[in-house]
């Protein structure tokens, strides 16, 4: 998996998360919950979404570095060997 | 004890939590510690709360917003919030708070039926929520914005620290009656528009003394309540109780995160802890090896609220904390904790405790006409108050006919099934309606029907609450559609989709069914109660198990 196709596992999850989410208007820095409709129970359907397209387990002390595209991203950089 | 206004001038809620400590030796006793989003800690002693609630309360003065007037905010927990709740008690006009998460049309509902004439709110909130809203509310007339940048150019809205500046610190609080209108507070019906509950100055007693009572709180307590300033408990007590009693509560301004809420306690040696149920199973999902990694052990009192918390939940307290969460149990109309499992008593874990000293409870079943009180233990019935305590609402805004029906023979009727064992204890069994009980919220299924039908696909809908291990309960709707559309996943995205739009994420189905045709009665109301009954796969021929009709 490359970064192109990180980001849009990242994107596909939030969006089945979190219905009618515009993942194109995403600021990645920002945390989702600033800028989108989802609360604490959408972000943990979000996480397990992910756990599932990456086939990784996410422990749960971690989610918190989940909040942000960018924050998933190096996450995910780190924990998950990307394909150049 | 709470002092009453200067020259026996009546009771008034925001000069028993603010103006009377400035006083006394309290006047630099740090009042709210605020740990905002950016990192920031800012602090307020009292005398400060008192000045920018003095301004606030003159800056609705200049703008002609006087006694009666509702003031409404649309908020985090941001000092602004609390500057204008108090502010505006102050001012003798009336508070209402509304959930920042909810979605546009639950906020048009709220401010149009509590005639809204101030509305404090974020910029990023007025942009999103607000502003495709002002052409249908005529009667909000001023809406201050909190711009974190800086000036506002947003036509037709205030700055709010613009105004609050030139506004002058100091104010004197208008005599008030006890029984002046002091708050509103929004809840759902199980049918109908969502109820505007109103509350007066009065309540400031059970306010304090449940505050003392249930949640074991004294003037030298760290105290920090977690629920949001949108829903009633975060204005009892995340605003007033503590502040009456004289101690320094701590505002978390960012949603749940487990290890940043343990290293809270542990850098502000939070003393006394008020949560809810959805955020301690959240927790324990994490394990308690996660906690030991902080030192908690300022801890000395913990309680829960929103939804009863389960057993291993309460015992999960002590083994990661070293104490147990002391369950408690009240709602919108109570204003305050009526039943708790207190400090001084022994914890029955998973019940909702005992009455507070002064409450008088019991179950009841409806009869035609009246009531009946249910004298055996163990016996399943409604739960009912006896009725004039002084936090008790005063009624529903503009709907005396729906106030009155929640009273029978002097008893104010819960809508909560329970039952009490033979040792007093209260333990809760259900709702006797179709409310939904989701992450603390209550949630009234019609209100989440009503968006979903304004969908063009849409022809019929039922919501329910589907039993979830988190959130206690989810919402959940069953659709029927109109001919010519496809029941896809599509469509299922773009309904759930319409329905966050609207509602906002905490309303808004998390889940949605297809169905042929729903369940009806035969005046053609949809039963909720059957399609609950199949969800769970219980006999549809008995739905005795799940509530009973009152």
């Amino acid at each position: 998996m490359n970064k192109e196709e990180l980001v849009r596992s990242i994107l596909t999850a939030l969006a089945e998360a979190a219905p009618g989410t515009d993942a194109d208007t995403i600021d990645p820095a920002i945390s989702f919950r600033d800028q989108i409709e989802i609360d604490s129970i959408d972000f943990l359907n979000f996480v397990l979404l992910l756990e599932k397209k990456l086939n990784l387990k996410v422990p749960e002390i971690d989610y918190p570095k989940l909040s942000s595209l960018d924050g998933c991203i190096s996450f995910f950089e780190t924990h998950h060997k990307l394909a150049d | 004890m709470l002092a009453g206004l200067p020259a026996n001038s009546g009771l008034n809620i925001a000069y028993e939590a603010v103006d009377r400590h400035t006083l006394g030796s309290g006047a630099d006793q740090v009042a709210l510690r605020f740990l905002r989003k950016s990192g920031q800690i800012q602090e307020y002693t009292y005398t400060r709360l008192q000045e920018l609630t003095n301004r606030f309360a003159n800056l609705l003065k200049g703008l002609g917003v006087g006694k009666g007037d509702r003031v409404f905010t649309l908020a985090g927990r941001m000092p602004e919030l609390y500057i204008t709740a108090l502010g505006t008690l102050k001012n003798l006009g009336v508070y209402c708070p509304l959930f920042s998460a909810f979605g546009p049309e639950p906020i048009r509902v709220r401010l149009s039926i509590g005639e809204a004439r101030v509305l404090v709110t974020t910029k990023a909130l007025y942009l999103r929520k607000v502003a495709q809203l002002r052409s249908s509310l005529p009667k909000l007339e001023h809406v201050l914005i909190v711009d974190e940048a800086g000036r506002s150019e947003i036509p037709d809205t205030l700055n709010f620290h613009d105004l609050l500046s030139k506004a002058p610190g100091r104010f004197a609080i208008p005599p008030t009656d006890p029984e002046d209108w002091a708050l509103l507070h929004f809840t759902s019906g199980t049918t109908g528009q969502p109820k505007a509950a109103v509350h007066v100055h009065a309540a400031v007693l059970a306010h304090q003394v449940t505050g003392k009572y249930a949640l074991d709180l004294y003037p030298e307590d760290i105290f920090w309540c977690t629920a949001d300033p949108g829903w009633v408990t975060g204005t009892s007590y995340g605003i007033i109780s503590p502040l009456t009693l004289g101690l320094t509560l701590i505002v978390d301004e960012e949603a749940f995160d487990a290890t940043r809420w343990y290293r809270i306690i542990q850098d502000q040696r939070v003393s006394v802890w008020y949560t809810a149920p959805t955020a301690v199973r959240m927790m324990m999902k994490m394990g308690s090896e996660a906690v030991k990694t902080f030192d908690t052990g300022s801890l000395r009192f913990m309680a829960s609220v929103g939804e009863p918390l389960n057993p291993e939940a309460v015992l999960w307290g002590k083994e990661a904390f070293g104490l147990p969460f002391h369950d408690n149990w009240w709602q919108t109309e109570t204003g305050g904790i009526m039943i708790a499992n207190y400090a001084a008593m022994d914890i029955k874990p998973g019940s909702m405790g005992r009455p507070l000293p002064g409450i008088e409870a019991a179950i009841v079943k409806r009869k035609k006409p009246g009531i009946e009180l249910v004298d055996n233990p163990d016996i399943t019935g409604e739960l009912a108050l006896k009725a004039g305590w002084p936090s008790m609402f005063r009624g529903y805004l503009g709907e005396d006919e729906r106030y009155r029906a929640c009273f029978q023979d002097g008893w104010y009727l819960t809508g909560d099934l329970a039952r009490q064992d033979s040792d007093g204890y209260f333990w809760f069994v259900g709702r006797v309606d179709d409310m939904i009980k989701s992450a603390g919220h209550l949630i009234g299924p019609f209100e989440v029907e009503s968006a979903l039908m304004e969908h063009p696909a849409v022809a019929e809908v039922g919501v329910i609450g589907k039993p979830d291990p988190i959130a206690k309960e989810l919402v959940k709707a069953f659709i029927v559609l109109k001919p010519g559309n496809r029941p896809d996943n599509a469509l299922q995205r773009d309904l759930l989709g319409f329905g966050r739009k609207r509602l906002g994420a905490a309303i808004a189905p998390k889940e949605l069914e297809f169905r042929r045709s729903l369940p009806k009665t035969r005046s053609g109301k949809i039963m909720r109660r059957l399609l609950k009954a199949q969800e769970l796969a219980l006999p549809e021929g008995d739905t005795s198990t799940l509530e009973e009709t009152p």
